[in-house]
């Protein structure tokens, strides 16, 4: 287009093509949730996204401190780190100096997120955690923001399971269950009680539409000869006051129908229905002999949509049902184990429960029952979860560089506070082998030696626990039961 | 419930003696070690023909009585030994096992962050510069009265939100510790005076029944620990 693409003189094309004029304004800082209501915290820990760009330079610039803002940054704070990284937050500040501060926290764990080979998926209900099917939030009936017609044929595929306006992702009015009372207040005096009249004229229009309704119906059960379009439509304007008084009188005693229309008109992200609609108890508030549509809840109604999109743009993967090859195993069935590292263990000052952190982002052991779930203490077979993750339950002084662990990453999704939720799944020893081995921390070919080696222990139940242990062997294959010592005397 | 004596080692032995000698060793570090130690022993020995103790009740601390008796005790020690192994310094496991605990807690009291599912991390997260941030108290950054839609005024009779306002020492807290801008501050501030006027908090102390529960409230964290940490 002509209009862009005015001329401009040779100081402003220079101007404009700079790096001083092309950094973006910073975006909103995460919602800290309640974290700078609170009395412990620190500003410097790492945010949970990035909210300015990062800049980089050519080394051979760095070394003169030539960043292309208006001063050179200092030699001594960024010429020590491998990669040059940075983020301004102001290029010039009133004590004319540029704010800079290192930005390879943000920009490395992007990076190690890559090299997970995440995609993300659009959250699975707390019921389905079991065995979810994972949809991607790519897929055309998932990704839209804005109603369209168009948007609304994919997502009324055969496999939508919910109202098709509520799978979208963005609303324009807030989630109510993720706000606090005086959210809620400022939002009701702000934001809705100027709109009361706009909201008087949305009712009448349902109004009339309901009222064509039934006097079509009523009509064609009546005579079925006369056509509908022949009768004209109720008009808003033909809704008196007192019709409008009696509608809002008989919507105060039906609770599920105002929401609807309510969080239709202030287009109100979805909240879960779970506990109000379907639930017995509830029952009293819906009217007799009327139809609702009730559907199962948004992926967003528990936990609140996402604030940004729900890949946050950290992956453009659809799927990760891809599979590995390994050069000397051939095609592997499960991805890559991840090394992790254990930040909390369960039993620390105070009980919780353990936080792993995979690639820098912290994340939760799964919730079903697995190698990660604290066992009896006293359990005596040789897979209590102390056994099998050292580290997990107490904090291990004697692990030098802390305690790890390798962690096999279903799926990936954005909360509604913008943070990156990973869902582990149990671990799996072989895959876990099969990494270690790739990255030189275990010989399988010595520890299968060492295993052949080893004499058979003595077989005994003890007689106050008789019960199945897999993991123990009596014997193994190549000696037949017959022990260590009769392999070596053959 | 006393051990079950074995068909044979009944006979060697009165069984009284045996049972009161393991009784002792289970409170002495040194028995156990002497005990097994004699195991071997007594387990090459051939037993005793079982008809000849039987006429030498009385008298059987003489003959080879010893012996028998070390046999029974040893009995008793490997079948309490399943249950309490023991390292080679002769340290019971459940007692390495409550000190390396205590170790650990000592360390996890040095890194006091809550983490989040969620959160991002760098290494420099994970330093000490950080874990001493963490643990400051600092000032509350947002307006809990706005936050959570409050209204102080209707809340005087709730002496805890009276206490939370005051200092040990009955003042009202001042506005660098409350985080609350000038309106609410002055909203509280009055709060709490009309509930020490009115007697519903005291004016020197913390209200008694919030004393009463302190100790439960008492983060884990500050809380003093022993000469020998919490487990042992």
């Amino acid at each position: 287009m002509a209009s862009t693409q005015r001329a401009v003189s040779p100081g402003a094309a220079l101007l404009r093509s700079s790096r001083l004029f092309s950094m973006p304004s910073p975006i909103a800082p995460p919602p800290g949730y309640m974290s700078q209501a609170t009395k412990h915290k620190s500003e410097t820990a790492t945010a949970a996204f990035p909210t300015h760009l990062t800049v980089t330079t050519p080394s051979a610039s760095r070394m003169v401190g030539d960043w292309g803002f208006k001063r050179p940054l200092p030699l001594k704070t960024t010429t020590k780190s491998t990669f040059p990284l940075v983020r301004v937050k102001k290029v010039d500040s009133i004590e004319h100096v540029t704010d800079f501060q290192s930005a390879s926290d943000h920009t490395i764990t992007l990076e190690k997120f890559r090299e997970m080979n995440m995609s993300f998926s659009v959250p699975v209900p707390k019921e389905m955690m079991l065995n979810p099917t994972l949809i991607s939030v790519f897929e055309d009936g998932r990704d839209f923001t804005t109603p369209a017609p168009s948007n609304l044929k994919g997502a009324m595929g055969p496999r939508s399971d919910g109202d098709p306006l509520k799978l979208r992702w963005k609303f324009r009015g807030p989630w109510l269950a993720g706000m606090t009372d005086g959210e809620f207040d400022r939002y009701i005096s702000k934001s809705v009680r100027a709109r009361r009249s706009e909201f008087r004229q949305f009712l009448r229009e349902r109004l009339a539409a309901q009222k064509t309704a039934d006097r079509n119906s009523s009509i064609a059960e009546q005579d079925l000869n006369t056509p509908q379009t022949a009768i004209p439509a109720v008009k808003a304007e033909e809704i008196t006051e007192e019709d409008l008084l009696e509608y809002t009188r008989g919507l105060r005693g039906d609770r599920h129908e105002l929401f609807n229309l309510v969080s239709k008109f202030l287009d109100l992200a979805p909240v879960s229905n779970a506990d109000s609609a379907l639930a017995p108890g509830m029952l009293g508030h819906y009217m007799p002999d009327k139809k609702y549509d009730l559907y199962r809840d948004s992926p967003y109604a528990a936990d609140g949509p996402p604030i940004t999109h729900p890949s946050a743009g950290l992956s453009y993967l659809r799927t990760q049902n891809f599979m590995e090859n390994h050069p000397l195993y051939g095609p592997q069935q499960k991805h890559a184990s991840i090394k992790a590292r254990i930040v909390t263990p369960r039993f620390g000052v105070t009980n919780q429960n353990p936080k792993i952190g995979v690639n820098g982002f912290i994340a939760n052991i799964p919730a079903v029952e697995t190698s990660f779930s604290n066992r009896r203490r006293n359990d005596s077979s040789a897979v209590s979860s102390r056994d099998a993750i050292p580290g997990l339950n107490d904090f291990d002084p004697s692990q030098l560089g802390g305690s790890k662990v390798y962690v096999q990453v279903q799926t990936a999704n954005v909360d509604a506070t913008g943070k990156v939720q990973l869902r582990l799944l149990d671990r799996d020893p072989e895959t876990d082998i099969v990494q270690k081995e790739t990255v030189g921390e275990f010989d399988t070919f010595a520890h299968a030696v060492k295993e052949a080696s080893q004499p058979t222990p003595k077989f005994q139940v003890p007689s106050g626990e008789r019960k199945y242990m897999p993991n123990r062997k009596f014997g193994s294959a190549p000696n037949y039961g017959l022990g260590g010592s009769s392999l070596r005397d053959f | 419930m006393p051990p079950r004596i074995p068909f044979l080692s009944a006979f060697k032995q009165p069984a009284t003696s045996s049972f009161f000698r393991s009784q002792a060793c289970q409170f002495s570090q040194q028995a156990p070690l002497q005990a097994s130690t004699s195991h071997s022993r007594s387990a090459a020995m051939s037993p005793p023909p079982p008809a000849s103790s039987m006429l030498n009740l009385d008298s059987s601390s003489k003959r080879g009585g010893q012996d028998a008796t070390e046999g029974v005790s040893s009995i008793f020690d490997d079948f309490r030994s399943k249950r309490r192994t023991q390292t080679p310094d002769g340290e019971r496991k459940v007692v390495g096992e409550l000190r390396g605990k205590n170790i650990s807690e000592d360390y996890m009291r040095q890194m006091p962050r809550r983490w989040r599912e969620g959160d991002l991390y760098a290494p420099h997260d994970l330093s000490e510069v950080e874990a001493a941030k963490w643990r400051k108290m600092t000032s509350v950054q947002r307006d809990l009265v706005d936050l959570l839609g409050l209204r102080p005024l209707d809340m005087y009779a709730n002496f805890s939100v009276v206490s939370e306002y005051m200092t040990p020492h009955g003042r009202i807290r001042k506005r660098m510790q409350t985080g609350l801008t000038p309106k609410n501050q002055r909203k509280i501030a009055k709060m709490v005076r009309r509930s020490v006027a009115l007697g519903i908090h005291p004016s020197v102390h913390r209200h008694p029944e919030l004393l009463m529960r302190s100790g439960h409230m008492t983060p884990q964290q500050t809380q003093a620990v022993g000469k020998f940490g919490n487990f042992i």
